[in-house]
């Protein structure tokens, strides 16, 4: 099981509308992916908890030790395959 | 036409929960074009989202609002409005309004029509944030008791701040690099004059012009207190304390306060969980329609992962505090949306600050008391309306992130001239 973490500002609406669809996509692609949400503030904690595949995030994240993925284009609708596509390679 | 104003009434007069999951089935069935067991999990979701919330405002409110008062009565202090945190809002305030759905119809139709009659270049595909524009059409409703005119004054509402996000597109574009992106946020986007003001001042005094901060030093040293659950719990036994309570009380206080921050937002996903697909689905239909070169409007929170944005935030939070006790007639207390409030509302001005955080510290500290007196100003008509709406608050509240929006009070104020 593939483990992705999503932040954003408040950990609350952006980052689970691009988790949902995070999650949606890879189920597509027959990938099973856990996704959680968290806020930028609480990202580097939970990364070294968790240890997840990949990190997205609507915003800017700071320095991690996992690979990154800038996901604004899912809240845009504008360019989303090319960001599915990255997230997808990260995970495969 | 008498049937049609019968049924009306008899959908009003539902429990909000249930008028909820009607309006937001219907319009996922009929205009977000979802299969309808799609259209109805999504509407069972946004309900069970609202009563769940709605448990926890209950059992946060309960809490804490006997203990204020003690604290209140004993300071002397008049802090009798407590602020239940942007949650409260979508809960009792704005999705359970029994005309939310038309609301959401109309926001979509401006855009629309506003696209079309070239008043704009923002497609706000944020629906979930349509929300924020509901608050002016709560106030009038609660003013004039008209729906209509409610939702006019949404709809001015809602004109204005898509102005807003186009007039501050620009900065943000070039600040941040976020092409082909604007900001409609009606909490967010209208104090972006205050980080003009400020910089435009700053610059003309060669002394403070020149002073910055660095982000990263802000965020390593103090990002971690700035936790929400951390910031509930000292809250918590601060008050527990202050209200003359024992060790076992005070630290419950702590520890329920810090659920309701570490719970809440968890509830909320489910509230988004509910709605996305109904925004998708609302999206799609349009930009099926456009092929324009539109600005996508967006919510303010992809802002504030920027470390300029996020350490002015930090900075200013301890602020709101202060302030909230020696600004002279500021009846609020800020509670649920201490950790949470200030980076939004600060979003917008970043931009204009040059990123400075000195600048926007400045700025924050000036938003900040706008704040505190525009919720003050306007709290009667947030509680009235909740109470309206079948969910009453336990007393007089507002909300830091939603209630602050000045636009929101200046149509309530126009409209109550001619009410």
């Amino acid at each position: 099981m593939k483990k992705i973490v999503v932040a954003c500002g408040t950990g609350g609406v952006t980052s689970k509308n691009i988790a949902m669809k995070i999650e949606k996509y890879l189920k597509s692609k027959g990938v099973e992916a856990s996704v959680t949400t968290c806020r930028v503030l609480e990202v580097a904690d939970l990364v070294s908890q968790v240890h997840p595949d990949v990190v997205c995030s609507a915003t800017e994240l700071p320095p991690l030790d996992v690979p990154t993925v800038r996901a604004t284009a899912i809240l845009t609708g504008v360019g989303t395959e090319k960001v599915y596509q990255q997230i997808l390679d990260l995970v495969r | 036409m008498d049937a049609l104003l019968g049924a009306m009434s008899w959908y009003a007069a539902l429990p909000a929960a249930v008028m909820v999951m009607i309006g937001i089935f219907l319009v996922g069935l009929l205009l977000a074009r979802l299969k309808v067991l799609d259209a109805l999990r999504s509407a069972i979701y946004v309900a069970a989202a609202i009563v769940g919330m709605n448990a926890m405002v209950g059992m946060f409110a309960g809490a804490a609002t006997p203990v204020l008062q003690l604290v209140v009565e004993s300071t002397g202090l008049k802090l009798d409005i407590i602020d239940l945190g942007v949650g409260s809002s979508y809960a009792s305030v704005l999705f359970p309004l029994s005309f939310y759905s038309i609301l959401l119809v109309v926001g979509l139709l401006v855009n629309v029509a506003m696209i079309l009659l070239k008043f704009t270049d923002t497609f706000d595909v944020d629906v979930f944030n349509y929300s924020v524009w509901a608050l002016a059409a709560s106030y009038v409703w609660v003013i004039t008791g008209s729906i209509p005119l409610a939702i006019l004054a949404y709809a001015i509402n809602e004109a204005i701040v898509l102005k807003f996000a186009d007039l501050t597109a620009p900065a943000i574009e070039k600040a941040y690099g976020l092409d082909g992106v604007s900001i409609p946020h009606g909490n967010a986007v209208i104090f972006a004059p205050v980080g003009i003001f400020v910089n435009w001042v700053i610059e003309k005094i060669p002394a403070l012009a020149k002073i910055d901060w660095s982000p990263e030093k802000i965020e390593e040293r103090f990002g971690g207190m700035v936790s929400p659950s951390t910031i509930g719990f000292v809250m918590g036994i601060v008050l527990g304390a202050a209200g003359g309570k024992d060790f076992g009380q005070t630290l419950l206080l702590g520890i329920t306060i810090a659920a309701f921050m570490i719970v809440f937002p968890r509830i909320e996903n489910i509230l988004v969980e509910g709605i996305t697909p109904v925004a998708d689905g609302m999206r799609e239909i349009c930009t099926k329609k456009f092929n324009l070169d539109l600005h996508i409007g967006l919510d303010a929170a992809i802002l504030i992962g920027m470390p300029d944005v996020m350490a002015t935030g930090i900075l200013v939070t301890p602020f709101i505090l202060l302030l909230a006790f020696i600004l002279p007639g500021n009846r609020v207390m800020p509670m649920a949306d201490l950790a949470i409030a200030a980076p939004f509302l600060i979003s917008c001005c970043m931009p204009y600050c040059k990123k400075n955080i000195f600048r926007g510290l400045i700025a924050g500290i000036i938003v900040m008391i706008i704040t505190l007196y525009v919720c003050t100003a306007t709290a009667d008509w947030y509680t009235a309306c909740a109470a309206m709406n079948g969910l009453p608050f336990e007393s007089t509240s507002t909300t830091l992130g939603i209630c602050s929006s000045w636009v929101a009070w200046g149509i309530a104020k126009v409209f109550a001239l001619f009410a």
